[in-house]
C-alpha cells in the first residue's frame, strides 16, 4: 500500500517538474534578447536600449564616454562636445542638429522623465560614424570608417597615414610576421570601407600594402606591409585634423640597420606628483638623460618627424617644455615646479615613457630588498682588456654603480633598500648572505657584470637562480632586462651559486652583459646604459611584487 | 720382523703426514702476501668532466685508472683537468698549479693545492666559474665514498673564487649540472 502511493506521488512529481520547465522556457522565449552595445569596439551590453521604427535609442549616460565626449543635460536637451572641439546642441523636439556650420538631420531625442535618450543612428551622422544595427540579433556598433591610406618613402624607411573619419579610443597593436616577412597595425574601432591602396616602387623592403576587416566583433581593421626581408614596424604619432578625422603615421623599417627616428612627444600625464611623456620612436642606445636641479634635459638621437604640439601645463609638476633640433640631434628640456626623480620604462613598440616623480612620502607596505655590488676591494671582479686612451673599466665599480642606482629607483617606488656594501671594500659572500637573512629581507639581488675566457666571444644577458621560489623573480628581471637592454638573451639558469644557494628568500644573481665583449664593455661605459640596466631590475622587481601594475594604474 | 715392518711404515706414515701439513701450512702463510699484493693494484672507473666552449655544461667521459691508492688517482685526475685533449673543452684547473696533499676525512676529499690555483683570470664570471670548479667536484665525487670536495690553499681556507665561489664549506656537485 505505501509503495503504491510512492509511485503515484513520484509520477505527480514529474508533471509538475515538466510543467514548470514549459512554463519557464516560455517565460524565456517571451523575454527579448538583451542588446549589446559596441562603442568602437567597447563593449555595453546593460544598457536599457529603446527601439522604435528599427532606429535604438540610448540613454544619455557613461557609455559616451567611450566616443571620448562631453555632454550636459539642460531641461530642452543635451549639449555634446566632441573630441575635436565639434560641438552641437540637441534640441529635445528639433528635427535638425547644427553643428559647425552644417545642419544635419536627426530623429528627435526622447525624454522620458528627466532623461533624454540618444537616436543612436543620428549621432553616428553627427560624429562621422558608422553605425551597423542588427534588430534581429540586437546588436548596434558604432565603428570608425576609415577614410584613406597614403605612404611616402623617406630616408628612414616608409611613412604610412591611414585616416580614420572619428578619433579611435586606443593605440593600434602592432605586430611582425615571419614567412612571408610582414608588419601590421590593428585598428580596433575601426570599419572597412572600399578604396584604392598606394603601391610602394624602387628598391624597397615594402612589397605591397594590404587592408582587410580583421574582426567584425569587435570591429578591427587590419592593415598589413608586405615585404621581401624582416621588417619592423613603429607607431610615430596620431593627429587630429581640423574635420575631425584622425590619422595615424606608422614607420616601416628594415630590421637590418633600422635607422633611428623620433615621432611624436606626447605628454600623458601632468599632476602635481607626477607628469609622463611618451617618446614614440626608434632611439637605439643612444639616449641621455640628464638633470639637474627642476631642469631635465632629453637627448634623442635623431630630428623629430613632427613638432611639439605646444601644450599647457597647467599647475601641474611640468611647468614647460621645450623641443630643439641642433647638428641631428634632438633636445627635450623640461621645466619642472619642484625637484623630482625622473627615469625612462620602455612602452613596448611605442617607444620610451619618461616618468618625472616626486618622491612619495606616503607610507605603504614596505618591502626590503637587499641589493648586492658584486666584488670590491682586494676583489676587482672582471677587468676590460686593455685599451689605447679608454680607461680599464672594473666590475667593482661599475657593480656598485648599478647598485646605487638601482637602490635611488627602488626608494623611489616605495621600497626600503639595504646595500651589502656601499664603497670599494671586501665582503665575504658569507657575510653577503648574511645580510639579507638576518635583516629577512623579501628580495635579494646580486649584480654582477659577465666575463668570458676569450674576451668578445661570448655575449648577453643571464639572470641565475637556486630555489624554486626565486624563479618568478629571475624571469621577471631577465624579461625586463632582455626588453629594455636588447642584448642576446642565454638564458635564465638554476646553478647552485653560493649567494642564491643560501639566501632564504627570493633571490637572484644577474649577469646583464660581459666586460669583456667589446661593444658591451662600450655599452658600459654609457651612464645611461648602466641607467637601464637598473631600471630593468627594478622593474623586475616590481613586477615580481605586482606593484608595477598597481603604479601604472595609479599612474593612468 | 713383521713387527719392524710394522713400525717402519707407520713412522713413514707420520714423516708423509708431517710433510703433507708442513707443504700446507707454508702454502697458507703464502696466502695473505698474495692477497696485499691484489690490492695494491687497482682499477678505477671515474667520470671526468670538463666546461665545454660555450660554458653552458658540463661534458662529461668514462675513465679507468689503474693506480695503487686513492691519492695516485686523484692526482692522475688533477693534472689530466688542467688539459682537456680537446679543443673543444675548457681546462677545470689552471696551469702551474701543484696539488700539495690529498686525505679523505669521511665522505669529504680534502685537497690542499699551490696558490696558482685562485688566480682570478682563470676562474672569469660565475657561470664560468661555476662550471669549472663543478668538473673538479664532479670528477673527484665519481671516486667512491666521495660526496664533497674541500679545498685549501697552501693549507689555509681561501677567499671566495674570483668572488663566486665559496670554498669555506666542502664543496658538493651542483645537481643540475
Amino acid at each position: 500500500m505505501r509503495l503504491e502511493v510512492s509511485a503515484v506521488q513520484y509520477h505527480r512529481f514529474k508533471i509538475a517538474i515538466a510543467l514548470l520547465v514549459v512554463f519557464i522556457g516560455a517565460a524565456v522565449a517571451q523575454e527579448p534578447a538583451p542588446t549589446r552595445l559596441l562603442v568602437l569596439g567597447e563593449s555595453f551590453s546593460d544598457l536599457p536600449i529603446l527601439w522604435e521604427q528599427e532606429e535604438p535609442f540610448a540613454p544619455v549616460g557613461k557609455w559616451m564616454s567611450a566616443l571620448q565626449l562631453q555632454w550636459a543635460v539642460g531641461d530642452d536637451g543635451v549639449t555634446i562636445k566632441a573630441p575635436s572641439n565639434l560641438s552641437f546642441f540637441w534640441s529635445k523636439n528639433s528635427t535638425t542638429v547644427a553643428v559647425n556650420g552644417r545642419t544635419v538631420e536627426v530623429t528627435p531625442l526622447r525624454q522620458q522623465g528627466e532623461d533624454f535618450w540618444i537616436p543612436l543612428v543620428s549621432l553616428a551622422k553627427i560624429l562621422g560614424l558608422t553605425a551597423v544595427v542588427n534588430p534581429e540579433k540586437r546588436v548596434i556598433k558604432l565603428v570608425s570608417p576609415l577614410q584613406s591610406v597614403e605612404a611616402i618613402q623617406t630616408e628612414i624607411g616608409w611613412l604610412v597615414t591611414i585616416t580614420f573619419s572619428y578619433p579611435l579610443t586606443s593605440f593600434p597593436k602592432t605586430g611582425t610576421l615571419r614567412q612571408p616577412d610582414r608588419a601590421y597595425a590593428d585598428f580596433p574601432g575601426a570599419a572597412l570601407i572600399a578604396m584604392s591602396l598606394p603601391t610602394p616602387t624602387g628598391a624597397t623592403p615594402v612589397t605591397g600594402f594590404r587592408l582587410g576587416q580583421f574582426s567584425d566583433d569587435p570591429p578591427i581593421v587590419r592593415f598589413v606591409a608586405d615585404a621581401n626581408q624582416p621588417l619592423s614596424i613603429g607607431i610615430a604619432g596620431r593627429e587630429l585634423t581640423s574635420e575631425g578625422h584622425e590619422r595615424w603615421h606608422l614607420v616601416f623599417q628594415p630590421v637590418a640597420n633600422r635607422s633611428q627616428w623620433i615621432g611624436q612627444i606626447l605628454v600623458r600625464e601632468n599632476t602635481s606628483e607626477r607628469a609622463t611623456f611618451l617618446l614614440l620612436g626608434w632611439f637605439g642606445n643612444e639616449l641621455k638623460l640628464r638633470q639637474n636641479g627642476k631642469t631635465l634635459t632629453v637627448s634623442l638621437p635623431a630630428k623629430p618627424l613632427f613638432p611639439l604640439d605646444p601644450s599647457d601645463f597647467g599647475e601641474g609638476l611640468v611647468q614647460s617644455a621645450l623641443v630643439e633640433t641642433e647638428d641631428g640631434e634632438t633636445k627635450l628640456s623640461v621645466a619642472l615646479r619642484q625637484p623630482a626623480n625622473a627615469y625612462f620604462w620602455t612602452e613596448s613598440d611605442l617607444g620610451l615613457a619618461l616618468v618625472v616623480k616626486v618622491p612619495s612620502q606616503v607610507a605603504r607596505q614596505v618591502r626590503l630588498i637587499v641589493v648586492d655590488a658584486g666584488h670590491g676591494g682586494k676583489d676587482p671582479g672582471a677587468i676590460s682588456p686593455l685599451r689605447p686612451s679608454k680607461p680599464q673599466l672594473f666590475e667593482k665599480h661599475l657593480t656598485l654603480d648599478i647598485a646605487f642606482r638601482l637602490k635611488r629607483l627602488l626608494e623611489d617606488a616605495g621600497y626600503k633598500v639595504v646595500m651589502t656594501r656601499t664603497e670599494d671594500v671586501y665582503v665575504s659572500l658569507p657575510d653577503r648572505v648574511a645580510i639579507a637573512n638576518n635583516l629577512q629581507a623579501d628580495a635579494f639581488v646580486s649584480v654582477h657584470l659577465n666575463s668570458f675566457p676569450q674576451p668578445g666571444a661570448q655575449w648577453g644577458t643571464e639572470v641565475y637562480f637556486w630555489t624554486p621560489q626565486s624563479y618568478p623573480l629571475a624571469e621577471s628581471i631577465y624579461r625586463n632586462l632582455l626588453a629594455i637592454l636588447g642584448r642576446k638573451g642565454n638564458g635564465i639558469r638554476q646553478r647552485q651559486l653560493y649567494v642564491v644557494r643560501h639566501t632564504a628568500m627570493p633571490s637572484v644573481l644577474v649577469e646583464p652583459c660581459y666586460l669583456n665583449h667589446p661593444e658591451e664593455e662600450e655599452l658600459l661605459r654609457d651612464e645611461n646604459f648602466r641607467e637601464k640596466i637598473a631600471l630593468a631590475i627594478c622593474r623586475g622587481i616590481m613586477e615580481f611584487f605586482g606593484d608595477l601594475r598597481t603604479l601604472e594604474r595609479r599612474g593612468e | 720382523m713383521r713387527q719392524e715392518t710394522k713400525i717402519l711404515l707407520a713412522a713413514f706414515l707420520v714423516v708423509l703426514v708431517a710433510v703433507v701439513l708442513a707443504f700446507f701450512a707454508m702454502r697458507a702463510s703464502r696466502r695473505p702476501v698474495q692477497q696485499n699484493q691484489t690490492a695494491t693494484m687497482q682499477i678505477w672507473q671515474v667520470t671526468l668532466c670538463y666546461p665545454d666552449l660555450k660554458a653552458s655544461r658540463l661534458v662529461k667521459s668514462s675513465l679507468s685508472i689503474g693506480a695503487t691508492s686513492m691519492e695516485r688517482v686523484v692526482s692522475e685526475l688533477f693534472e689530466r683537468l688542467k688539459s682537456p685533449g680537446s679543443p673543444d673543452l675548457y681546462p677545470a684547473v689552471p696551469a702551474g698549479t701543484k696539488l700539495l696533499s690529498v686525505r679523505q676525512e669521511g665522505g669529504i676529499l680534502v685537497l690542499d693545492v699551490s696558490d696558482e690555483f685562485t688566480r682570478p683570470e682563470f676562474w672569469q664570471g660565475s657561470n664560468v666559474a661555476h662550471l669549472r670548479l663543478q668538473s673538479l667536484v664532479h670528477t673527484l665525487t665519481s671516486l667512491p665514498n666521495v660526496r664533497a670536495v674541500r679545498i685549501l690553499v697552501n693549507g689555509q681556507v681561501p677567499e671566495a673564487l674570483s668572488g663566486h665561489e665559496e670554498l669555506s664549506e666542502p664543496v658538493e656537485p651542483d645537481p643540475t649540472l
